[in-house]
């Protein structure tokens, strides 16, 4: 019998309580000093798992036996409480679908942000790029980045379209918008803008005086 | 199933506390050794035996007498066990204090004597880097000494699976014990 096959055998030793060695592998021992102590290293080792092996200690089991009858008392007796509080699935349910809608929201949100973003810089860019000696236009008046200045006939935007006719939904994206344009009197200048930035179709506006 | 399981499990099916009582008693102690072997902890594991056994009482009159009842338990104990895990290993980092062999090296004793808290962190140190699964074969195979085919049964998985996690477990846990005793021997 060759040593790798011996020591197999001699493996099972350790974790197979009763397993023994077959009269073969018992011969090879004799002759092979190696094997012998490979041997005598895995006797040692299953020392530790046939402790292992034991069963551990229970202390005070009928203390644990009435604990358990007694909690099966309570749950008999509050059994909506049980189900709506100790039911660990629904919990993990729950929580697991809170998660996922948050990344939904922040997928959804995130898009929307980038494209009033990316829209918003390409009329900034334009609108700084447009003479400002034209009446009508006066597109640098239209651009003010703060949205706290105070001017009088504030403009509120209801409504905000994309090329895409997608409507911008989101009160605090409107809000940016708002930040931008304020001048009520350049209504139509500013569709105009928004139109040659190829950024927005639209933007609906009310006076909310 | 011995005839006087049957009958006492057929009395808690039809909700006889006493009846199931009876099987508390009687099954405590191999869940109590299951939930220990998978948790390394005493406290723990009574949390779990006793959750375990509501569970059982809860859902007795879904249990099929076509499987052992002990597999039916185990299946429900071992799912405790890896709920409480992870409940528990969220709320605190888990220290593993190695276990000195040491005196039990020298000692002439045939047989190693540890109390539960070193045979707790003996387990804890010899599965460390264990998979879940692997953890899980080793302890029923190796441990709890059940067969293959119960622990497929329990674990829901197939005969190769367990045969080839077992493989790799034994290989992992063979190598922490010839660590461990390597390392005693130099400080004998």
């Amino acid at each position: 019998m060759k040593c790798e096959t011996v020591k197999k055998k001699i493996d099972q030793l350790i974790f197979e309580e009763s397993s023994t060695l077959i009269e073969e592998v018992r011969k090879h021992l004799e002759i092979c000093e190696q094997c012998e102590a490979y041997h005598q290293r895995c006797n040692e080792m299953r020392k530790v798992t046939s402790m292992l092996q034991k069963s551990p200690i229970l202390a005070d089991p009928e203390k644990l036996t009435e604990d358990i009858l007694l909690a099966i008392e309570n749950a008999d007796q509050n059994p909506a409480i049980n189900q709506l509080y100790s039911s660990e699935k629904v919990i993990r349910l729950i929580t697991k679908a809170l998660a996922a809608a948050s990344v939904i929201l922040v997928i959804v949100f995130g898009i929307e942000q980038y494209q009033v973003v990316n829209s918003v810089s390409k009329l900034e860019t334009y609108s700084s790029a447009v003479s400002t000696e034209n009446p009508y236009v006066s597109l640098k008046k239209l651009v003010i980045y703060n949205a706290g200045t105070n001017i009088s006939g504030e403009t509120k935007i209801d409504e905000i379209t994309f090329l895409n006719q997608k409507k911008i939904s989101t009160q605090i994206m409107q809000a940016r918008i708002s930040s931008i344009i304020t001048d009520r009197e350049n209504d139509e200048n500013i569709n105009r803008l928004l139109a040659a930035t190829g950024s927005f179709y639209r933007i609906n506006m009310k006076n909310s005086h | 199933m011995r005839f006087d399981d049957e009958k006492i499990i057929e009395k808690a099916q039809s909700g006889d506390k006493k009846s199931f009582g009876i099987l508390v008693k009687k099954y405590q102690q191999l869940a109590f050794n299951l939930a220990f072997r998978i948790l390394c902890n005493e406290d723990d594991a009574r949390d779990v035996v006793q959750e375990s056994f509501v569970k059982i009482w809860k859902n007795i009159k879904n249990y099929n007498p076509g499987i052992k009842f002990t597999t039916w338990m185990y299946k429900i104990v071992t799912n405790t066990s890896i709920d409480h895990q992870r409940a528990e290993s969220k709320k605190k980092a888990v220290c593993i204090d190695n276990i000195d062999l040491t005196n039990h090296l020298e000692s002439d004793n045939p047989e190693f004597i540890f109390d539960n808290r070193e045979t707790g962190q003996l387990i804890k140190q010899v599965t460390e880097t264990l998979s879940d699964k692997q953890r899980l074969v080793f302890v029923l195979r190796d441990l709890q000494g059940k067969s293959p085919d119960e622990v497929c049964e329990i674990l829901n998985l197939s005969l190769t699976t367990i045969k080839s996690n077992l493989y790799h477990a034994r290989k992992s846990v063979k190598e922490k014990l010839q660590m461990i005793f390597s390392y005693e021997r130099r400080n004998v």
